[in-house]
């Protein structure tokens, strides 16, 4: 690069630049032998511009100074002006002919090598040449590639529009006309956006740059026309056109004066004839559209790659073109695709190759043919006829306009007597082959002149004459195109085509025009003061609208032939594609978008739903569609609505990511004990305390609704209250306030027997709740009975997803790797047991203690209610607090303790973690059930002593009723109303009631002693550890005390608990459902709370859903004991006589009865008596011990079969690897053939290729030959994968088998293109033959 | 929350419905939650990708040991950054939500334990596995004789046609009959 250096007086100078990583300067200088004083200074001047430029200078110079001199005063300074800027003078030889030294090389930062100075002919100073490494590159100019990014385009939304178009016309449903608009609305508004964030980021990344900002704003807001405005003009359009057509009439008119055509008649008939385009297959213009090259130029309206990839939706529209192209012979320029040159080239080709009507040298449009093999052909002419010692004259023709000026008429009648491609319609077919000419200067039409040219140039035997093309080529490096069409021309100069016959032809055209004008004159009307002037694109134009219509109403009919099969298959595919939504979001896709343009296909297909009807139905399966739409939509608003009526779901959810799912899953359990209790609440609320309370007679109206008057002095004071005595006593919550009256109120309720239902019902509503939730689990657990995965679930499932808390990761970090090594260590030594009888005699010992404390507890517990019963019978007025309160107070502080020294105990066992959860689980278990039955005992113990009371009383009540009606009158009056205060009658102790109340205090006391456990143990304890511990001696955190876990195993074993005594109870405490749920919504915030603010997680995992059928089985089993009970006192001990509302009967199931009696026909009755006959009854209950027993087999010959199947797969899979196994050695057998085999083929290419050289070409056609026929076997993907980088290059050993090759190798075979290949060489021999 | 609903429109709100397995609250939780996690300026943008070290600062990946595995697989990012866009996100979601199917779920954990992507479990993703599970510290690492003989027994536990690797059919079926899996693959927002 030449740098520009201010020029010096006192020499000259030439300066350029090397571009490196340190650029180098190289500056050639001259200085005039005259001396000049001002040298020095410019030089040192130059040296300092020098110097700041790069630190690398080279400097050759004729200084005209005598270096040799030192003495001379200039060359001192001189030298020592190069030295200040550190340049070292580089010759020490003369480099003058007189010898002495006055040309120099200097460098600075370089250092050259072997300088020699050496006589030069033409001059007196010597020729100086040196070395110097150098490192130079050269700069290259930046390339800006702008493309447009076709690949991100939207395949389906891109041809949704259309098909929403077609979509509407069809249908003509205003449904899809919205859909249209608004898709193209869409799309403009898309279009818009795309071009603002284009600019926008434009502008953005030029900020500074104001230049391009302005050269921006310039361009957007006056476009640039691609041409100069001048260029646009009509009249500069118009003179361009007149140009081209006064130089072809020009041309035409010249020829005129030429000789006449005479050689037509002289051709032989043809033999075979082409009449007809085949119409082409949908498949085939598919693939002639694919094979296009993918390239694109951006004048296109559409790029090539978009088109293939639309192909499937713009394959019918295109085919219908060419079609109807092809069969009525119009083609509109517009119309006048790629494609259809295509078809018809290859129909062309295919009928001219079949019949081996090419000229074997033509060059154009062929495979295997170019300018090169016709190069070649011309010197072999040449060559050969220097040889034969003739003289060869080349004419080489250039001719203007030569496609333009072709006569039709001749060409065609060229085309039927040579190539016998029959024209039918003289009309059409010249119109078609006028436009092809002038629009289209491509590829059929021109294949065809080609044939009819050479087969005359042989004829005519002119050899010059087929040089012609080729040596123009050479010479002018013409487009090949031009030179063909030059060529032609020249052929029809020399078959003399005439002007005249030209008139002819374009007569004809317009007499075609004029015809086809009248039949769409109306169409015409405008255009026609331009057919004057262009009368061939006027031509055109009119063709292009008939054409388009014939397509479009083409098209259409096609669309409307809808039949009522496509309908059938149609509606099929919708309800498909239906299936296919409803399980779109089970597929594990990774792109969210694929799952999004699948929906987008699939709505599309819906919008079809609109054209499945037909006629009047059409209509009303729109609004079908659209009411299942809507349908659809109220579902999942109602779903949304349903989760959001969960209740507690983020604050279990947030315990679940603090915690792990096992904490949750207690609370998840807490919720569904709540929803039971909530239906439990229902149920005896609405069925039972509101009718009384509503319609039942008022409090006070009679004894057993009145507080009696011993009691009422202490029936409101809050102690009386809180132990449900008093007005709690006498109320809707207990069994006792309620009337034995078969119908109350208005509605004639039946109370009784709704209660006897209720209660019934409460405990039937258990069990299958229970059930049918441990049958769902159950399933959901699927059979994970085995512990065939133990290993692989500890991996692959153990890690919980919710924890988010980084301590409780770590405790699942530890525990898992505790896991992980406690079951490799159960695995390597699983019977090795060290001092069994140390462990035995800890295990019995701890059993031991551990029976001891139940057997205590149940004893304390027995004790205590004796005691009360004795404390209730001397009056409780008495005792104070605890004596009142004993045996709830016993039964929750050995609830609270006992679990806890179950656990001391169970450190004796030294059991695994999971064992010992469950011993732990169960001595709770004893104990609750134990201490729960205890309770029951002693309870029964006190209903006993409370019937014995109330048949004293009973006896006392009829003395003291005839002591009443004696008193007070005589026996005249059967009913006389004797006025007795309800509270002084009196009456039986009701133990029902009694049974109510003790269940009720337990479950406060339960609830009471919890929720100070809670307070106590986790609350305070927390406090504690956390403010304490900063004045405390050791680390309280994370020693002693610490915080409290969660125990989720005693909370939930709690809640079971409590569940049993609601079951128990509710008979005879209607509330006690009512109060459960109270608790349970209350322990929920307050265990929730506690969890979150002063517990720690858990450090041992107790897993989630395989305890929860375990707590499940529990409660099952809680529940059967409770109900055990209540069915016990229901059926066989009698109520009281005078509360309740069985009270007067026998039995409480006689209120059963007694309805059955009353309220329904009598054949009811008979029918129900004769089902509960024991004769019928037994056989029923026989019946189903059957049936479980069937249903237990089954379940076993399915386990049988599971492992059977087990087994088959585990063989198959083995039998599976042996087949690998072999087909593996098989295929290396194969390899080792397939090698020798290459080994082979490789000597032999080799000589072949010693022969040939230019088989290149060759070599693909066999590759691709070979493939073909040889098949998969061996190029397998198997062994591709082995092959690589083995001894061979693929391609030889692809060609190997020796046999094949030699016949259609060498020989060139004329009229078969494709064994072409070889041209140099091959084609010298078969060349000569032909001369 | 109004801000946010008005950014996804009711279309696209019922469009992800219909293909997760979340509510309409989950995914507006989602989207409040996604937005947090951007930076201010590109709120507004929905096609933004958070970073994977921003959405690993998110408490319910925080202490997970997989977490960039997750990333990384639900990422649909090009640049293989593991980022999400909220797509991938609601992707994410819907696979951890409680509603998802087993299959879907055993899906995906596979992939996310398949940390080279090969299509199997091979012995080194196995090793991966249990050192993630058995976190960090060094007192809770095993020992390299541990490792074998765990991976030994879990391969032959789960490889059925013993080729060495497990597949993801083989993986199914194993987790297919786990009680724990499907409660415990959950992530909540």
């Amino acid at each position: 690069m030449p740098l520009t250096v201010s020029s010096y007086g006192s020499f000259e100078s030439l300066v350029c630049q090397l571009a490196g990583s340190i650029p180098t300067i190289v500056a050639t200088i001259y200085r005039p032998p005259k001396f000049n004083k001002e040298f020095l200074n410019d030089f040192s001047a130059f040296l300092a511009y020098l110097s700041s430029l790069s630190s690398n200078i080279i400097i050759m110079s004729d200084f005209n100074i005598h270096l040799d001199n030192s003495k001379s005063l200039a060359t001192r300074d001189f030298i020592s002006c190069l030295d200040n800027f550190d340049f070292q003078p580089f010759m020490e030889t003369p480099t003058h002919s007189k010898g002495h030294i006055l040309d120099l090389i200097c460098c600075t930062g370089l250092t050259p090598n072997d300088c020699t100075a050496e006589e030069f002919p033409s001059s007196d100073h010597f020729l100086l040449t040196f070395n110097m490494s150098l490192t130079v590159y050269t700069i290259k100019p930046l390339h800006v590639i702008a493309f447009r990014n076709l690949k991100n385009i939207n395949m389906d939304n891109f041809q949704l529009g259309r098909q929403l178009e077609r979509l509407y016309k069809k249908t003509g449903l205003n449904v899809h006309k919205e859909m249209y608009s608004s898709h193209m609305h869409h799309y403009r508004d898309s279009i818009r956006h795309a071009k603002a964030a284009y600019f926008t980021a434009l502008i953005s990344s030029n900020k500074e740059n104001s230049g391009t900002l302005f050269s921006l704003l310039r361009s957007l807001t006056s476009p640039p026309d691609s041409l100069s405005l001048h260029c646009l003009s009509n009249e500069f359009c118009n003179t361009l056109m007149t140009f081209f057509n006064d130089k072809i009439q020009a041309i035409h008119y010249n020829l005129g004066s030429a000789a006449t055509d005479t050689t037509t008649d002289d051709f032989p008939p043809p033999t075979h004839s082409f009449s007809m385009f085949e119409l082409p297959s949908t498949s085939e213009i598919m693939d002639l559209i694919n094979s296009s090259k993918p390239s694109t130029c951006h004048l296109d309206p559409i790029p090539t790659a978009l088109v293939k990839a639309c192909l499937p939706s713009l394959a019918p529209l295109v085919v219908s073109i060419i079609h109807s192209s092809l069969s009525t012979g119009i083609v509109h320029q517009s119309m006048k695709t790629a494609v259809l040159k295509k078809t018809v080239a290859s129909q062309l080709h295919q009928h001219l190759s079949a019949n081996s009507l090419y000229k074997p040298f033509q060059s154009g449009f062929r495979c295997f043919h170019s300018t090169e093999t016709a190069l070649i052909k011309i010197t072999n002419d040449l060559l050969v006829a220097a040889d034969s010692g003739l003289i060869t004259i080349l004419v080489l023709l250039d001719l203007s306009a030569a496609f333009d000026t072709v006569c039709h008429f001749t060409l065609l009648k060229r085309l039927s007597a040579l190539v016998s491609i029959e024209v039918d319609n003289q009309d059409d077919v010249s119109s078609d082959g006028s436009e092809e000419d002038e629009t289209d200067v491509d590829s059929d039409e021109e294949e065809e002149e080609e044939e009819v040219k050479p087969s005359k140039s042989t004829k005519n035997t002119t050899t010059v004459k087929r040089h012609i093309k080729d040596a123009e080529e050479d010479s002018h490096s013409v487009a090949k195109k031009t030179g063909k069409r030059s060529k032609e021309e020249s052929e029809h100069g020399r078959s003399k085509n005439k002007e005249d016959k030209l008139k002819v032809d374009t007569t004809k055209n317009k007499k075609n025009r004029r015809n086809e004008k009248t039949k769409n004159k109306s169409e015409e009307e405008e255009d026609e003061d331009e057919e004057e002037e262009q009368p061939k694109h006027k031509h055109k134009g009119k063709h292009g609208k008939k054409k388009v219509k014939s397509g479009s109403s083409s098209s259409e009919e096609d669309e409307d032939v809808i039949t009522e099969e496509e309908l059938a298959k149609l509606k099929e595919a919708v309800e498909e594609k239906k299936k296919s939504i409803t399980t779109l979001r089970n597929q594990p896709w990774r792109m969210k978008k694929k799952l999004e343009t699948l929906k987008e296909a699939q709505e599309f297909i819906e919008k079809f739903e609109g054209a499945l009807g037909k006629g009047k139905g059409r209509k009303f399966y729109a609004y079908k569609v659209m009411m299942l739409k809507k349908w659809m939509k109220f579902k999942r608003d109602f779903e949304n609505f349903k989760t959001a009526c969960i209740p507690w779901e983020m604050k279990i959810k947030e315990i679940e990511s603090h915690f792990g799912s096992s904490v949750a899953s207690y609370f998840i359990f807490l919720r569904w004990m709540y929803g039971i209790n909530m239906v439990l609440f229902g149920l005896t609320f609405g069925l039972v305390m509101v009718p009384e309370a509503l319609m039942g007679k008022p409090y006070g109206s009679m004894p057993r609704k009145t507080v009696p008057r011993s009691e009422s002095s202490t029936a409101m004071d809050f102690a009386t209250l809180w132990d449900f005595g008093g007005y709690a006593q006498y109320s809707v919550l207990f069994y006792g306030y309620y009337n034995n009256q078969r119908a109350i109120g208005w509605l004639k309720f039946r109370l009784p027997l709704s209660y006897f239902l209720v209660g019934v019902g409460t405990i039937a509503y258990s069990f299958m709740v229970v059930i049918r939730t441990m049958a769902s689990n159950a399933n959901q657990e699927g059979g994970g009975d085995d512990t065939s995965f133990n290993f692989s679930w500890k991996m692959f499932t153990s890690w919980d997803y919710l924890i988010g808390n980084p301590e409780t990761a770590d405790n699942k970090f530890a525990s898992i790797t505790t896991s992980f090594k406690e079951s490799i260590v159960e695995e390597q030594e699983n019977r090795k047991e060290e001092n069994i009888h140390l462990t035995r005699f800890l295990r019995v010992l701890a059993n031991f203690l551990v029976l001891c404390c139940l057997a205590g507890s149940g004893y304390l517990i027995y004790f205590v209610v004796r005691r009360s019963q004795k404390f209730a019978l001397e009056g409780l007025e008495n005792y104070g607090w605890w004596e009142r309160n004993e045996v709830n107070m016993v039964m929750s502080l050995l609830g609270m303790f006992c679990p806890t020294l179950f656990d001391v105990i169970s450190a004796l066992e030294n059991y695994h973690p999971r064992i010992a959860l469950r011993w732990q689980l169960g001595r709770i278990f004893a104990l609750f059930l134990g201490n729960l039955y205890t309770f029951i005992i002693a309870l029964m113990d006190e209903i006993n002593l409370k019937l014995e009371e109330e048949a004293v009383v009973k006896y006392n009540m009829t003395i003291w009723e005839a002591n009443l009606y004696n008193g007070t009158l005589s026996e005249n009056s059967t009913r006389p109303p004797i006025e007795v205060d309800p509270a002084d009658v009196p009456r039986g102790p009701c133990w029902e009631t009694m049974v109510g109340q003790e269940f009720v205090r337990l479950t406060i006391s339960d609830t009471m002693t919890t929720y100070i456990t809670i307070l106590i143990g986790d609350f305070l304890r927390a406090l504690f550890v956390r403010f304490i511990n900063y004045c405390w001696c050791w680390d309280l955190e994370y020693g002693f005390p610490s915080y409290a876990e969660f125990d989720i195993s005693g909370n939930v074993l709690g809640l079971i608990f409590n569940q049993g005594m609601i079951w128990m109870g509710a008979f005879y405490a209607p509330c006690l459902p009512a109060i459960n749920v109270l608790r349970l919504h209350a322990s929920m915030y307050l265990q929730c709370w506690a969890v979150m603010c002063c517990n720690v997680p858990h450090e041992r995992v107790f897993k989630a859903s395989r305890s929860n059928n375990f707590y499940m089985a529990m409660l099952l089993f809680i529940l059967f004991l409770s109900t055990l009970p209540a069915v016990y006192t229901i059926v066989s001990i009698p109520p009281s006589f005078d509360c309740g509302p069985f009270s007067g009967k026998n039995r409480m199931y006689d209120v059963i009865q007694e309805t059955l009696e009353n309220d329904f026909p009598a054949w009811f009755g008979k029918v129900f008596s004769y089902a509960s006959n024991p004769g019928l009854i037994l056989p029923f209950i026989l019946l189903m011990v059957l049936g479980i027993y069937y249903l237990q087999s089954t379940s076993k010959a399915y386990k049988a079969a599971n492992i059977e199947l087990k087994k088959k797969l585990q063989n198959q899979n083995e039998e599976n690897k042996r087949k690998n196994k072999t087909a593996a050695l098989k295929a290396a057998s194969e390899l080792e053939e397939a090698k020798n085999l290459a080994a082979q083929a490789r000597q032999e290419s080799l000589a072949v290729q010693n022969g040939f050289q230019g088989q290149r070409s060759g070599n693909k056609d066999f590759e691709r030959n070979h493939l073909g026929q040889n098949g998969g076997n061996f190029y397998s993907p198997r062994e591709r994968g082995v092959r690589p980088g083995n001894l061979h290059p693929p391609h030889i050993a692809v060609t190997s088998p020796p046999g094949r090759r030699e016949p259609g190798m060498h020989g060139y075979l004329p009229g078969n293109p494709h064994h072409h290949g070889p041209r140099t060489s091959q084609l010298h021999p078969q060349y000569r033959q032909g001369i | 929350m109004g801000s946010s609903a008005s950014q996804l429109s009711k279309e696209l709100l019922s469009e992800y419905q219909e293909l997760t397995f979340l509510t309409k609250q989950e995914i507006l939780l989602a989207h409040c939650r996604f937005k947090e996690l951007l930076p201010k300026e590109s709120r507004n943008t929905m096609d933004y990708r958070v970073p994977m070290e921003k959405i690993l600062t998110m408490p319910e990946l925080k202490s997970n040991p997989f977490r960039q595995r997750i990333c990384y697989v639900f990422s649909t990012s090009e640049a293989k950054d593991g980022s999400l866009s909220f797509e991938d996100f609601l992707d994410f979601l819907s696979v951890f939500s409680d509603s998802a199917t087993p299959e879907i779920k055993s899906h995906y954990a596979f992939r996310i334990f398949d940390f080279d992507d090969d299509g199997t479990l091979d012995r080194n993703d196995l090793v991966k596995l249990v050192n993630c599970l058995t976190g960090d510290a060094p007192e809770t690492r095993l020992s390299q004789e541990e490792m074998n003989q765990l991976i030994g027994n879990i391969l032959e536990e789960s490889d059925i046609d013993k080729d060495g690797t497990v597949n993801l059919s083989e993986f199914q079926h194993v987790i297919s009959r786990s009680p724990d899996f499907v409660s415990s693959f959950k992530i909540v927002l």
